[in-house]
């Protein structure tokens, strides 16, 4: 066989975002590949969600927040069987006790500062499933509940001992349903880069940091001491949290001079997330104090915004924020000029 | 897609396998790996293509969803550089044996 692959065995993998894509901005005989392909995956995600009976109560009241811990026992099957659940002691299973208390932290972090009302504001329990497969590298948001592996023990530890990364895939669920940014290409990575200013913000929420006190790192505390790094993402300094001969180098920009073309990971959503990352962290150092006091509301409303499209891209979004930073703060104000500098600074806006 | 569609490997194909993605997406855990079937045994060759086979059988069955998810790319070069045949498999829909054979290479194909 030769040539370029046929558009049928192109779609027949495709994740629905660049489905979606497809679907809209193809040519006919893709178009029609792909809109298929995305009833076949709308029926089968209806089938798998419609078991009503097995998703736990929802919060009885807002402030409440509702925790349901599962453990995988190093299988892939989701959700597991239940260890830990609202108001519960100690399980004594450390990695179900932090998935517990981070994803407490979190609902407090939306309620307390945003009065938002867990994942969909409507309370939605909050479901974690943690021991999920074998020396797992990974955590994840599967569109219903958070998923945390126990790391290798090599590389990576428990991705729970980070309280950021609970926090990061919690958000997930909050971009899903407020503006289902498609996760490809730069709307992939302010997806990314939204899960990750979030999950900070949660943590220096959490542990009282002003902006100058805080570490502004992703993932610290889950490579282990072999390994060398700090984190898996610097917020302030993208491409600087490690430097392995093993894991490589972090690959992330923080200027869109940088910006990496990549087929990988979506269009690389994992690696150009640094940039707008680093516009948050320019906005909230120069605004000093909490970051969740000034830059975090305005990150908020533009995510919120109903002008914020599917498929945003970077400047959209960052056009978005000043928008919101002057209806918060006022034009003219150091909110607006602060968001302004900072989408200047990493090359995303003039 | 009709039996007849499926890639066949022959002597020339190459096999490239990769994992990407993850909320921990860095470098050094995509380990991408080729196999070139001239350096294969013949039996080698033969549990290569079951599972290419078993990979194209999937059909349709959908995306999972969700974020920070992993997916392994399995991409068939024949002559030239431009792939024949690619294929993006979530990690949560992939073959036991094309895991075995991302983590342990050639080994994993047996004698
Ligand atoms: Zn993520």
């Amino acid at each position: 066989m030769t040539g370029m692959p046929t558009s049928s065995r192109l779609t027949a993998f495709m994740p629905p975002h660049v489905l979606e894509r497809v679907a809209s901005h193809g040519n006919a005989r893709l178009k029609q590949c792909a809109r298929n392909t995305l009833q076949a995956d709308a029926q089968f995600r209806l089938r798998n969600a419609s078991r009503p009976s097995a998703r736990p109560a929802d919060s009885p009241r807002p402030g409440q927040v509702a925790r349901y811990i599962y453990t995988a026992n190093r299988q892939q099957t989701l959700p597991g069987s239940l260890v830990r659940e609202e108001g519960a002691p100690d399980s004594g299973d450390v990695a179900v006790d932090e998935a517990y208390q981070w994803l407490g932290a979190t609902y407090r972090f939306y309620w307390e500062v945003f009065e938002r009302h867990s994942i969909d504001d409507e309370g939605m329990a909050l479901i974690g499933t943690v021991h999920y497969g074998e020396d797992y590298d990974n955590a994840f948001w599967n569109g219903a509940q958070m998923v945390f592996g126990d790391g290798d023990g090599e590389l990576f530890n428990r991705f729970t001992a980070a309280l950021e990364v609970v926090a990061h895939e919690l958000t997930h669920g909050v971009i899903e349903r407020e503006a289902g940014l498609i996760y490809a290409d730069q709307s992939g990575a302010l997806n990314e880069s939204l899960a990750d200013v979030f999950g900070v913000m949660v943590k220096q929420h959490h542990f009282e940091q002003t902006v100058d006190e805080a570490d502004w790192l992703i993932g610290e505390g889950l490579l282990t001491e072999r390994v060398n790094g700090r984190a898996l993402r610097s917020m302030a300094h993208p491409g600087t949290a490690y430097d392995d001969p093993v894991l490589g180098k972090d690959p992330q920009p923080g200027h869109m001079d940088d910006f990496v073309q990549t087929a990988s990971d979506n269009g690389g959503v994992h690696i150009n997330s640094g940039i707008p990352n680093r516009a948050f962290y320019l906005a909230a150092t120069r605004l000093g104090g909490f970051a969740w006091e000034a830059a975090g509301p305005v990150w908020l409303d533009a995510l919120i915004d109903a002008r914020l499209a599917r498929d945003a891209d970077f400047a959209t979004f960052a056009r978005l924020t000043i928008d919101r930073a002057t209806a918060r703060f006022g034009g003219g104000s150091e909110a607006e000029r602060a968001v302004t500098q900072a989408w200047a600074d990493v090359g995303v806006l003039p | 897609m009709s039996r007849a569609d499926c890639p066949r490997l022959t002597l020339g194909s190459v096999v490239a396998i990769a994992r990407e993605g993850g909320f921990a997406a860095m470098p050094g855990l995509s380990r991408p790996r080729r196999f070139a079937c001239r350096d294969l045994t013949e039996g080698q060759r033969a549990r290569l293509q079951a599972l290419i086979d078993e990979i194209e059988s999937l059909g349709s069955p959908g995306s999972p969803g969700g974020n920070d998810r992993m997916v392994f790319r399995i991409t068939l070069e024949d002559t030239g550089e431009t792939p024949s045949w690619e294929r993006l498999v979530d990690e949560s829909l992939t073959p036991k044996s094309l895991n075995r054979l991302w983590k342990s290479g050639p080994a994993a194909l047996g004698d």
